[in-house]
């Protein structure tokens, strides 16, 4: 079982141009501004990307009168990572058992030869 | 006709060029793809009002390894994707495109006139939220053009990065705490 952060999360993260907007707040806080300043292009462009960043509350949002300062918190990120590791646990135990019965079985021919 | 951009009220800029025609080599290069990407950015255009416009902007395709972006563009020198609409479309001589974010309803608008066997393009950019982004947008399209002109003209355009800096300090400097 996993909740919609997790969904929120993975669709936040699986996109490149948000990964680097990501990056650009390990910089520190930005307005949508600067995110947009190197594009000349609408914000809406931009805050399509951010939304989907705020929905899975990896991006926050401060106000200071018009000016709108982003940030990045790293907290959904114990989730997912979280679900990958019980993944990667569970499957690593599962090839491990299977390793296991082969090397068993392996014996079991080489005594049944001899 | 000057080459830098003309403030046309507080939150808007134009830009004129008088570029090598025919009128339909220079939509090309404002709506395919591939062409865009050179001076630009990539991305499809729908050819109709509503319509989706794509830009796919790769900065460091736009210039040489060596011509670096400022510190505070560095984590997007590489492939960016960003969706806006059309607004209006009449080829080869109308397209507006833009978006509305409640603070910023931004419409960058080009205009393409034959003036015998060049082109005049009318850029302007309208509604813009706040001086800085006046500054930012009139850096960053006037760059772009000089990339356009150069690949219409068949010259070798100078490098990105370098002329942006450099505009940058030229607007801030005609318009900055105005």
């Amino acid at each position: 079982m996993h909740s919609a952060g997790l969904d929120h999360t993975l669709l936040a993260l699986a996109d490149p141009t948000r990964r680097a907007i990501i990056a650009r707040l390990e910089a520190g806080e930005a307005r949508v501004t600067d995110i947009a300043e190197p594009f000349s292009i609408s914000l809406n462009s931009v805050s399509k990307h951010i939304k989907l960043l705020e929905r899975a509350d990896l991006v926050r949002r401060r106000k200071v009168g018009r000016e709108h300062f982003l940030s990045f918190n790293a907290a959904p990120l114990d989730e997912a990572a979280r679900w990958i590791e019980e993944k990667r646990a569970f499957w690593t135990s599962r090839l491990d058992a299977l390793e296991q019965a082969l090397l068993e079985d392996d014996a079991k021919r080489k005594r049944k030869r001899k | 006709m000057s080459d830098h951009g003309q403030r046309i009220d507080k939150m808007s800029i134009r830009f004129e060029r008088l570029l090598p025609g025919p009128i339909e080599r220079v939509w090309a290069y404002l709506t395919e793809p591939e062409k865009r990407a050179e001076w630009f950015a990539g991305g499809v255009t729908e050819m109709k009002t509503g319509g989706r416009a794509e830009f796919i902007f790769n900065h460091s395709a736009l210039t040489t390894p060596d011509d670096k972006p400022p510190k505070k563009f560095e984590a997007f020198n590489k492939e960016m994707r960003f969706e806006g609409e059309v607004l209006e479309v009449d080829p080869p001589r109308l397209l507006v495109w833009g978006g509305d974010d409640g603070d910023d309803y931004i419409e960058t608008r080009f205009e393409l006139e034959s003036r015998g066997d060049k082109v005049l393009l009318t850029l302007t950019e309208t509604k813009l939220s706040s001086p800085s982004r006046v500054i930012g947008n009139a850096a960053g399209w006037h760059a772009h053009l000089e990339l356009l002109s150069a690949k219409l003209a068949g010259e070798k355009p100078a490098p990105f990065w370098a002329t942006h800096a450099r505009l940058g300090e030229e607007y801030e400097a005609r318009w900055g705490a105005a």
